[in-house]
């Protein structure tokens, strides 16, 4: 899928997801897509690519968050970096590895995310860490499963729009 | 030059890649409310905003569309008309009960309005919600020309929703009551004790803690804690929430006040931004 599509299918989702929450009332949900967004591309595209279309999406990711602005970003930047370090060693396929390695992520992103408001708290102590911490496993677990199914997804896709991507050879 | 990008492009990648976050940090207020936003943030505001507004009513649009379509499936032939004039008709019922639940809505709205006078008041409609369990925010659209600036206080008809955090053209995101960010300076209507009632943000609840009681003050089950109206933020006398909990601390010093907010946010469709109290 070229850099341009993966950019707007992000933005869609992203766009999607919080009208459904709240044309749902859907109060407790777990699932960080910018976080498997970025493990995709992370796992899916070469560095520089996956890095541009990160870059592009950080904006609209912090709009989306309405957090203390960056702070998810740097978060989802070290993401998209650590996912760099582990490819070379995973799995070519979706399954089982990925899925580990995205939950085991997504639960450094949520530590990531207690340390650095927890830090950034004025009184300190302001930010609970039963908020950051809740159900953070769970929704590690969730994470870990969205990614592989979201991660087979857009390989299809991929396979479909470019059927010759990543073999090396000669082509006529 | 072209060679040497070449050559460096991994190495610009990641420079643009970490800079993007850290000009964030920068430009941020950190854990304030109300920051200003910048040009790039209201542009990508004001488009992905409308994006989702209009994707919050096209979902109601389809909801409507299915509903017909599924009821369509299961026609007769030889009863066709009058199933169809059921079918009108159960469609009818069902917009009258969703004008009927919105005039409700309105009406307790209008009984805001009448309630106090003294407060300017901009309607908005709830489109969408953050995407992340860290905070508790909702993103609003704005249904009149008002400016909106950031820390405006927004209610609803049963009391405090949270203040505006950031504005993009005719959006904006406000961090609710039970947000982690926020903080609201509240005393209680039965004994007037006075402290801060601070978001838990919890993904389970929308609940939230009074802080800063002193020693003296006690709080009991029950009690309505109202904002006071200093920090310069809230008008007086606006309903918070209720005390759901209230033990004494671990040091048996102070009290370990939860507050249930008086709004149910799951289920908020539409609120007002306090633009001006005269």
């Amino acid at each position: 899928m070229p850099a341009v599509a993966i950019y707007a299918v992000a933005l869609v989702v992203m766009v999607v997801e919080g009208a459904i929450l709240q044309a749902f009332s859907i109060d407790q949900w777990a699932l960080q897509t910018p976080l498997v967004l970025v493990m995709i591309i992370g796992l899916e595209r070469e560095f520089v690519t996956g890095a541009l279309i990160v870059a592009a999406l950080l904006v609209p990711i912090e709009w989306f968050v309405a957090g203390a602005y960056g702070i998810y970003s740097a978060g989802l930047v070290a993401v998209f970096v650590a996912m760099h370090l582990f490819r070379p060693n995973l799995q070519k396929q979706w399954g089982i590895a990925r899925a580990v390695v995205a939950g085991g992520v997504a639960l450094g992103h949520s530590l990531w995310m207690y340390l650095a408001l927890h830090w950034m708290a004025v009184d300190g102590g302001h930010i609970d860490a039963a908020a950051i911490g809740w159900r953070s496993a769970v929704a590690a677990a969730c994470i870990a499963v969205a990614t592989v199914l979201a991660g087979k997804t857009f390989a299809r896709f991929d396979e479909m729009m470019d059927p010759h991507r990543g073999q090396k050879g000669l082509q006529l | 030059m072209l060679s040497w990008i070449k050559r460096h492009r991994r190495k610009i990648a990641l420079f643009i890649l970490v800079v993007i976050p850290l000009w964030m940090v920068a430009a941020s207020d950190g854990l304030e409310i109300g920051e200003t936003s910048s040009a790039p943030t209201q542009m990508t505001g004001g488009v992905l905003g409308s994006s989702q507004a209009g994707v919050h009513a096209a979902l109601g649009t389809v909801g409507g569309i299915w509903t017909r379509l599924t009821g369509r499936t299961e026609l007769a032939q030889e009863n066709e008309e009058l199933r169809r004039e059921v079918d009108r008709l159960r469609e009818e019922k069902t917009r009258l009960i969703g004008v009927l639940q919105e005039n409700a809505r309105l009406r307790e709205l209008v009984q805001l309005e009448t309630a106090h006078p003294e407060f300017e008041l901009a309607p908005a409609r709830v489109v969408g919600r953050d995407v992340t369990p860290y905070f508790r925010v909702l993103k609003i659209r704005l249904q009149s020309t008002e400016e909106l600036e950031p820390r405006m206080p927004v209610v609803a008809a049963d009391g405090v929703v949270g203040q505006i955090h950031r504005v993009s053209k005719g959006h904006a995101d406000v961090v609710l009551v039970a947000d982690p960010r926020s903080r609201i300076d509240a005393v209680s209507q039965r004994n007037r004790a006075l402290g801060i009632v601070e978001g838990l943000g919890h993904q389970a609840d929308y609940r939230a803690k009074v802080a800063y009681l002193t020693e003296r003050d006690e709080l009991r089950v029950g009690d309505t804690m109202v904002t006071s109206g200093m920090g310069g933020v809230f008008p007086r006398e606006l309903t918070i929430g209720t005390v759901v909990a209230a033990q004494p601390d671990a040091n048996e010093l102070f009290q370990e006040v939860v507050v249930e907010p008086a709004v149910d946010f799951s289920r908020l469709e539409e609120v007002f931004v306090i633009t001006n109290v005269n």
